[in-house]
């Protein structure tokens, strides 16, 4: 379930410009408008030396819209350096303006978005409803979050998330990305909160009832899961993803029929994925049902031949068939497919210690146990957590 | 923003997928649910027995992990007037805050352990003080056996820091002769076993040790208010279990080393069963966090430790789990003993079927184990014949071990219902709701002995609860099947004829079952063995394979009758 990061590149927003011109220039100097209308329109088809043309006279004057879109033409020529100062005279000259913040904003994006929130935060003081701020503050704190997690940062992807839900605690969406750093970081109670707020503003939000489905997952909440899920499945049934995700939740319920159909309508709906078949693999081969498993395994491993969990798979059912050199071949090729994955580890320890290799046996099961200890830890000392 | 952490390891719905290690269970569940067969029908006769016992725990806010531990029960008859009596082990007082070091001692009779007498009525009277068995110590656990061969039991009871044997001087009165004995040990022993290992004639004492842990300075959990919580066991260091070799004249000598019992682990549970059929008991320790053990008795005074390669350390993905308590009997009438090891609930229970070659097979799924006890938390648990159709079913004494649990993970419950699988021949099916009010109450549970408390052919049961009472189970399923128990004593062989194998034939099947009071969580359990006959009124044959290896035949013997049997060269039998 991947977290959404839209886009976070600078853009222009010219009806944001236009809108925070207008009140300023309204009753004097109609010619200044028109000049800044126009070095709009020409920032918008592209002319930016022509837009410049245009500006160039009131920047001169500090006038703060001319220098706001004078930022504007620089950020689209590249020179960031220069943009940031405009838009910071802008701010400057234009204390009341939201457009230089969002802008300023932009440009700090999400390699910047502390600063980027805080502009945005300015920016909302001075215009609440200023959709695009919003919308920025949304992608730049997503997209920034998105990066942290995938750098094992998950701390500081929830923090910056709790910033920008801060400035609108209201927000769908911000509620929902922050859900999910939540989760990210293991706090699902907290996730559910956050969701459950976030569905109680927009009853019908697929992506916060697909997330909500995951916090319950987390917090031991099965039934409650199997529910979100089926929520966000009648409103976007044909979800292979999700389609799985709920035959995943329906395994942990110990719901196997309805999560095999539920693998079964997911693959239907996606014939190219593995996973699903993988997971019917699975079930094949724990209802004592070999020659199945082994079919849909083989099947996953045509798809992707170093799929580890379907090696694993067939390994696993060869040494139970007493096939120890075709248990090993498929049990190291899943070790090296997949070296985190502790079923590899310990059948491959069951079939050394069958070809009398114990001492590679017991390493083997070491790493297997060693794995799980990672995982394992349901309490932590309060002093690692200062 | 809280930083509360849940007890489930599901990272998600959508993982890498070498991180897709299915929780299956329950698979073969579906169709034995659709005939779940009679329930049983199991009443709490705790006020009508007049035991008022209360385990004292004396939680703190420190969470000292001792204190959610529980205690054990005893169902022995130690007065041999035919019925059995009960023994609750209790806590001692822990100060809160205690100092590394510190030995909680009972500070007067509400730390007692209690013996209760069974009068002839079926009330108990409390005959602690007279037979002087208030104990010492934090206790923990129970073992019984005849460890002199003098004809009446004795009880073991283990405790943190030292431990007690008791021997019974026949009059109603008990004498600690743990010092004369050199049986006290040290640190947090948990479950022990009374065993022959090397077929002598007289019985050895195993005892699983807990973990190496001393009033630590650490807290575990949110600093909230109400989230401290008790500490995981990976934040402690491993113990030995110990092996005392019966040396006779009421003397034992420690032999845990060059027994080869070296590997240390975090035992809660001890079951005995000769697993492979080579004449030498084997031990099986349920470990809490880590591998569980199994140690094969190499006949030579030498254990060795199998369960890797036995495929009866981990589950059947080889996933870890916590092992609590444990059992090992045969459940499927093959004649091989079977495994059953109860753990926390996002687990399942670990069910191994014997696969008559030194190993086993992961059973939970197929069985429908796993499926029953996914979100549940066993402790005491034991495979009994409850409605009598030759069938041995199971029992689960439940409850998490942290209070806090449902804070951290909501959709789990500290207290639970007690667990009532019925086996049907083909798998277990989870029959606890159709099987008395018992089952909806909510405990937290520890320990479970099960034994025929009023001598009706039906196995009652007593489960003990952490900081609460013990409940008196009575068996009254209505049930029109046979049922014969024997009561086995040793001449050549120990007199409690402990590790005997009885096999029991009818018209309809053959039954084995292990003579043993071990299994379970801390306790132990009416010595006699126990078979249901189903519709057969009589045994065709009763065959005794006896520890110091005579083999006993006995034919055509009527059933719904407790038959005590003596080992002799040329055999006997006596009602």
């Amino acid at each position: 379930m991947g977290r959404g990061c839209p886009g976070t590149e600078m853009k222009l927003y010219l009806p944001l410009l236009l809108l925070v011109t207008a009140p300023l220039f309204g009753q004097n100097a109609a010619g200044r408008v028109a000049a800044l209308q126009e070095a709009a329109k020409q920032i918008g088809a592209g002319n930016l030396a022509a837009a410049e043309e245009w500006l160039k006279p009131l920047a001169a004057q500090d006038d703060p819209v001319a220098l706001n879109l004078l930022g504007v033409v620089r950020t689209e020529q590249g020179q960031t350096v220069d943009a940031e100062t405009l838009f910071r005279r802008a701010i400057e000259e234009g204390p009341t303006l939201a457009g230089p913040h969002v802008n300023l904003a932009r440009l700090y994006g999400k390699s910047r978005a502390e600063d980027a929130i805080t502009e945005l935060a300015r920016a909302l003081g001075l215009a609440p409803d200023l959709e695009q701020a919003a919308l920025a503050l949304r992608e730049i704190a997503a997209a920034a979050a998105a990066d942290l997690v995938r750098s094992g940062n998950k701390e500081q992807a929830l923090a910056l998330m709790l910033r920008a839900h801060r400035v609108l605690p209201q927000d769908p969406d911000l509620l929902v990305e922050t859900a999910l750093a939540a989760m990210e970081d293991g706090l699902y109670h907290d996730a559910e909160g956050l969701l459950t707020a976030a569905l109680a503003i927009r009853a019908t939000f697929p992506r916060a009832l697909y997330a909500l489905a995951r916090a319950y997952m987390g917090a031991s909440k099965g039934q409650l899961a199997e529910a979100a899920m089926r929520k966000y499945l009648a409103l976007k049934p044909a979800d292979a993803t999700a389609q799985y995700g709920l035959g995943y939740i329906l395994i942990s319920e110990q719901k196997v029929a309805e999560a095999r159909a539920a693998f079964e309508r997911s693959l239907a709906l996606e014939p190219r994925q593995t996973e699903s078949l993988f997971q019917l693999g699975d079930i094949a081969s724990q209802e004592g049902k070999p020659e199945l498993a082994t079919e849909r395994y083989r099947k996953v491993l045509d798809a992707d031949p170093r799929h580890g969990g379907s090696l694993t798979g067939l390994g696993a059912l060869a040494y139970r068939a007493g096939k120890l050199d075709e248990a090993q071949s498929y049990l190291e090729r899943a070790i090296a497919a997949a070296a985190s994955y502790y079923k590899a580890h310990y059948y491959y320890a069951l079939t050394l210690k069958k070809l009398g290799r114990k001492e590679d046996s017991d390493r083997e099961f070491q790493v297997a146990t060693g794995l799980q200890k990672r995982d394992a830890p349901v309490t932590r000392l309060a002093e690692d957590r200062k | 923003m809280s930083r509360a952490r849940t007890a489930n390891t599901q990272r998600g719905l959508l993982l890498v997928t070498t991180a897709l290690a299915a929780v299956l269970a329950g698979l073969a569940a579906d169709d034995a649910r659709v005939h779940p067969g009679p329930a049983g029908k199991f009443v709490d006769i705790t006020d009508k027995t007049g035991i008022k016992f209360v385990h004292r725990a004396d939680p703190t806010s420190r969470k000292y992990l001792l204190e959610t531990m529980g205690a054990g029960v005893a169902l022995f008859d130690y007065d041999n007037d035919g019925l059995l009596d009960i023994y609750l082990v209790n806590g001692a007082r822990i100060n809160d805050p205690s100092p590394k070091g510190y030995v909680p001692g009972k500070q007067g009779p509400p730390y007692w352990n209690r013996l209760y007498h069974q009068k002839k009525d079926g009330t108990f009277e409390d005959v602690t003080e007279r037979a002087g068995v208030a104990g010492v110590g934090y206790g923990m656990g129970v073992a019984v056996g005849d460890f002199d061969n003098d004809g009446f039991e004795d009880l073991y009871v283990t405790a943190y820091g030292r431990n007690t044997l008791y021997h019974n001087n026949g009059n109603g009165t008990f004498t600690d002769v743990t010092d004369a004995a050199g049986v006290a040990g040290s640190g947090w022993s948990t479950s022990a076993a009374w065993v022959d290992y090397d077929n002598d004639g007289r019985l050895d004492l195993v005892v699983a040790r807990y973990m190496k842990w001393d009033f630590p300075e650490l807290w575990c959990g949110e600093r909230r208010e109400g989230q401290r919580a008790y500490c995981h066991p990976d934040l402690f260091q491993p113990d030995t279990i110990l092996l005392f070799h019966n040396e006779g004249g009421g003397r034992f000598k420690d032999v845990s080393r060059q027994a080869g019992l070296t590997m240390p682990g975090k035992g809660l549970g001890v079951a005995i069963a000769d697993y492979d059929r080579d004449g030498y008991m084997d031990i099986f320790i349920a470990n809490d966090a880590m591998q569980e053990f199994l140690f094969h008795n190499k006949g030579n005074g030498t254990f060795e430790e199998v369960a890797l390669e036995s495929e009866i350390a981990v589950d059947g993905d080889g996933g870890t789990y916590s092992g609590m308590g444990v059992d090992f009997s045969d459940f499927n009438n093959d004649g091989w003993p079977d495994a059953v090891v109860s753990t926390l609930a996002n687990q399942k229970y670990a069910l191994y079927v014997n696969s008559k070659d030194g190993s086993f097979s992961y059973a939970s799924y197929l069985m429908g184990i796993g499926a029953m006890s996914m979100f549940h938390s066993g402790w005491g648990l034991r495979f009994f014949d409850y409605d009598n159709d030759g069938w041995k079913d199971l029992f689960v004494a439940q409850g998490h071990v942290l209070d806090t649990i449902e804070a951290s993970s909501p959709g789990l419950k500290y207290k639970e219902g007690s667990l009532l699988a019925r086996n049907t021949g083909k798998g277990f099916v989870d029959v606890s709701s159709d099987s008395g009010a018992i089952f909806a109450e909510r405990w937290a549970a520890r320990g479970l002995a099960v034994g025929d408390i009023d001598n009706d052919g039906r196995l009652d049961l007593v489960v003990t609860t952490v900081n609460g009472p013990a409940y008196i189970i009575h068996n009254e399923t209505p049930t029109a099947n046979h049922w014969l128990m024997l009561k086995l004593v040793g001449r050549k062989s120990n007199r409690d004829g402990i590790g005997a194998v009885v096999r029991v034939e009818t018209p309809h099947g053959q039954q084995w079952q292990t003579v043993t009071t071990a299994s379970s969580y801390c306790s132990s359990s009416d010595r006699r063995a126990h078979f249901g006959l189903g519709a057969d009124a009589a045994a065709v044959t009763v065959e005794i394979r006896w520890p110091s290896g005579t083999v006993q035949k006995l034919s055509n013997v009527a059933g719904d009758r407790v038959v005590v049997v003596e080992e002799a060269e040329a055999g006997g039998l006596r009602k």
